[in-house]
């Protein structure tokens, strides 16, 4: 039994009110968490808003890169722990945990943290400063206090929510998924570690409660100013349902990824199949830039063998972690029906990746995730735009020179994103999100007629 | 022809049937079946043949888990029926929805499989003890519905067990018409009355029994079986809670209600016995496979992915990979006597789904039919 704390303005506070249970049946994981008390709620909306605004950004990004540091050494003793749960609550492997920290302590430097800041406003002074701009003096301030519903899919993307809402110096209250209880939790206890007196310490909070649990998202949402929504497609209707006008609300998926392959990615086939099978494999697939589909300007069978193996190295690279049964079975049927429809398939001897040639977009199965892909071949790559729409976040092209010629269609029909295969899971440093650079929605731009 | 199936269908009682001749039994019609299949439906011999599987495989009851399922997505809206019997033998394509897509599953049914359905339907009805009085169908009636759970139940009760007039059909335009069922319910002289519909019908009439402090008691001899699924009540109640309240207000024993397994990919039902195990009739096979490896089944009362197959649909493949997860036992005892397999079933694979903020495909396809 794992008593994982919650964090309440700093303070950790530990209890069995809430027990989950995780991972095989021979060998599952009990997670104890407690409740969320009245005194608990108060408590986060009285956070210290003002400590946090009289942080300068460079305290902010050095006290990051000091977390960052505590993470990336491996005598830190939490650490171990850290991977251990994370592993056995999200059923990731180990080689998968190890990859989305080593994205955290890349992302907790001192280079990224100053970059993000900088081609997010444009100017960092801004959090600090009045800058003239034309006939204005202008200042970023922070909404205040901001609500991060976490997805659980992607450990980076959790610390990627929180670094954003404290490069803004706003307060940060954190409700983890049931997908991840770990890493949220532990991340904030090193700043506890790192500076218990810290104002970002003192004003964090680390929270679950279950998306049915109503009544404690409307007190908490009551008081904040911000909320950063990650997840499907039901966690973000219902979030949008539940939040009042004038609170600023950023949403982070539901979406996917798509595979572009041109003729002349056949010259050096296995390299873009290697590419292409890492994106495949990062963390299962479950991520709102995970690539769904490939069109294929060519032969798409010799591509599905390259990639066939390719996928089983990456495999043994990434090995797939722990599914339930039924997630197994979502792939098995797809396979079936891909078979019985006539479709080829190539596929591992278990689970553990499935590519579909199917001719035609017409005639596909659900698609299952689990390293799952789609080829569909195509005389020419232009003829894939009409797959194309605003569900898209992320095209990746083979060859990158094919990318300048399709780029403005792409993104016209919706698509945030262009960018080489193998690189869809990893973000460019100043690249906007989501079609926006979120932390200019973290604050307010305020102003002073010069 | 002569089929196996016939012949096993004239036994009057088929879930106490001695195990080595039911095994027998079992063997011979889904060798019949199984090869009818391979050599009538060209869809199905191709699909076998990317298994290397012909009937000659099919030596022993061992290995009916070599036969491969055919996902029951694959009958979904196509516009070429899947079928094992010449068009012109087709007089009824019978449809099933579906809570996860537009399209329907379309099965082809001929008059030997029609035959065979009411046969069946006759054989589990009675063994469920459907055998005389008044039924209340807590369902619209067949000309508001063509659902297999009214129209075929409705076949069966009419045709089959000549209950004529004695059947009266709860839901008009969409809504319950809970008094005239309440009043036909305690007043009828047909005894005793049973009572068949989803869950969240019962929970209707129990929630308005209770507010209004009405008398409703029905018979020792009633049957009450729930089917249609139980997602409408789930978060609401269980299926315990369910039973105890039903039981309580009917004033009934709750070995009187029984779950109902609706198989409407193979056309029939498994009906719980009284100590609540639902019992395979021997003109199906329930096989429950490893979800990562289809060719594998898992351990008695292990959980494993459904597969369906029925002896006695001549008409299509009726050997189905439904999407539902379940655990089979082979040897398990049961006190009531009854003989065979039992299955439990316990929701649907595809039910959750995608993790994580990845977009369905479904989803997607939705949204590129909307630009």
């Amino acid at each position: 039994m794992e008593k994982v704390p919650f964090v309440i303005c700093g303070e950790q506070k530990t209890g069995e009110e809430q027990v989950m249970e995780f991972g095989p049946k021979e060998k599952r994981t009990k997670i104890c968490l407690p409740e969320i008390t009245e005194n608990d709620i108060h408590k986060i909306s009285r956070s210290d808003m003002q400590a946090m605004h009289e942080l300068s950004i460079d305290e902010i990004i050095s006290f990051y890169s000091k977390v960052g540091r505590l993470w990336g050494a491996t005598t830190y003793e939490k650490r171990e722990e850290l991977v251990d749960l994370t592993c056995a609550v999200t059923g990731y492997s180990k080689e998968m945990v190890e990859l989305g920290m080593k994205q955290i302590c890349w992302m907790l430097t001192k280079e990224y943290l100053e970059a993000t800041v900088q081609s997010d406003l444009g100017d960092k002074r801004l959090l600090d400063e009045w800058i003239t701009r034309a006939e204005s003096s202008v200042h970023c301030q922070p909404r205040g206090k901001m609500l991060h519903i976490l997805a659980g899919n992607v450990p980076s993307v959790a610390i990627m929510s929180i670094l954003r809402g404290s490069l803004t110096k706003n307060v940060n209250i954190i409700k983890m998924s049931n997908r991840d209880l770990i890493t949220p939790s532990y991340f904030v206890q090193a700043f506890y570690d790192i500076d218990p007196e810290h104002p970002i310490t003192k004003s964090t909070s680390v929270l679950y409660w279950p998306h049915t649990n109503q009544e404690i998202f409307n007190k908490i949402i009551s008081f904040v100013n911000a909320v950063s929504v990650w997840g499907g497609h039901d966690t973000i209707q219902e979030t949008r349902r539940s939040t009042p006008q004038g609170v600023e609300l950023l949403e982070f998926g539901p979406r996917r990824g798509i595979h572009f392959v041109g003729k002349e990615a056949f010259h050096e086939l296995e390299k873009a199949t290697i590419n292409a099978a890492h994106d495949l494999t990062l963390f299962d697939q479950e991520c709102c830039f995970s690539p769904q589909m490939t069109f294929v300007e060519g032969d798409a069978d010799k591509y599905a063998e390259s990639l066939a193996k390719s996928l089983e190295e990456e495999n043994a690279r990434l090995p797939k972690g722990y599914a339930d049964p039924k997630f197994h079975a979502n792939i098995t049927n797809a396979r079936m029906y891909s078979r019985f429809r006539g479709h080829k398939v190539h596929s591992s001897a278990k689970t553990e990746w499935t590519i579909i040639v199917a001719q035609t977009m017409d005639d596909l199965p659900t698609h299952p995730l689990g390293r799952t892909i789609f080829v569909i071949p195509v005389k020419d790559l232009t003829e894939s735009l009409n797959y194309i729409g605003p569900e898209t976040q992320v095209v990746a092209i083979e060859p990158y020179s094919r990318a300048v010629d399709l780029r403005e269609a792409l993104t016209l029909r919706g698509v945030d994103r262009v960018t080489q295969l193998g690189k869809m899971g990893y973000f460019a440093v100043g690249s906007p999100h989501e079609g926006m650079y979120p932390l200019s929605r973290m604050v307010r731009w305020v102003k002073m007629r010069q | 022809m002569e089929w196996e199936i016939d012949k096993l269908l004239q036994y009057p009682e088929p879930f106490r049937m001695p195990e080595h001749q039911a095994a027998e039994s079992k063997l011979k019609t889904f060798m019949q079946i199984f090869e009818h299949h391979y050599k009538n439906c060209p869809e199905y011999r191709k699909y076998c043949e990317l298994y290397n599987l012909s009937p000659h495989d099919i030596k022993t009851l061992n290995d009916l888990v070599k036969i491969q399922p055919i996902p029951s997505d694959a009958f979904r809206g196509t516009e070429k029926l899947i079928s094992s019997v010449p068009e012109d033998k087709i007089v009824l394509v019978a449809t099933t929805s579906s809570t996860t897509s537009k399209k329907a599953c379309r099965y082809p049914l001929d008059a030997d499989t029609l035959r065979r359905t009411t046969l069946t339907g006759i054989r589990f009805l009675t063994d469920a003890g459907f055998t005389d009085g008044f039924v209340c169908m807590l369902t619209p009636s067949p000309a508001e519905s063509d659902t297999g759970l009214v129209r075929g139940m409705s076949h069966v009760l009419k045709e089959g067990l000549k209950f004529g007039d004695r059947i009266m059909y709860a839901v008009h335009n969409g809504s319950v018409q809970t008094e005239a069922v309440l009043n036909t319910i305690t007043s009828t002289h047909h005894r005793p009355v049973h009572l068949y519909g989803p869950p969240f019908v019962y929970m209707h009439l129990v929630d308005y029994i209770e507010k209004h402090g009405i008398e409703a008691k029905l018979d020792k001899d009633s049957r009450l079986i729930t089917t249609g699924g139980w997602k409408t009540v789930a978060g609401e109640v269980t299926k315990q809670e369910l039973n105890e309240r039903v039981a309580k207000t009917f004033h009934i024993r709750e070995d009187q209600i029984r779950d109902g397994y609706g198989l409407t990919d193979i056309y029939t039902m498994i009906v719980e016995c009284e100590y609540h195990n639902k019992h395979v009739p021997p003109w199906v096979h329930v096989s429950a496979r490893d979800p990562a490896d289809m060719n594998t089944e898992v351990d008695d009362g292990e959980e494993g992915m459904l597969v369906l197959m029925s002896s006695f649909v001549t008409s299509y493949p009726a050997i189905v990979a439904t999407g539902d997860m379940g655990a089979v036992w082979n040897k398990k005892k049961c006190e009531c006597g009854r003989t065979g397999q039992i299955v439990e079933h316990r929701g649907r694979g595809s039910k959750l789904g995608a993790r994580g903020c990845a977009i369905r495909l479904e989803q997607f396809m939705e949204i590129i039919t909307r630009k």
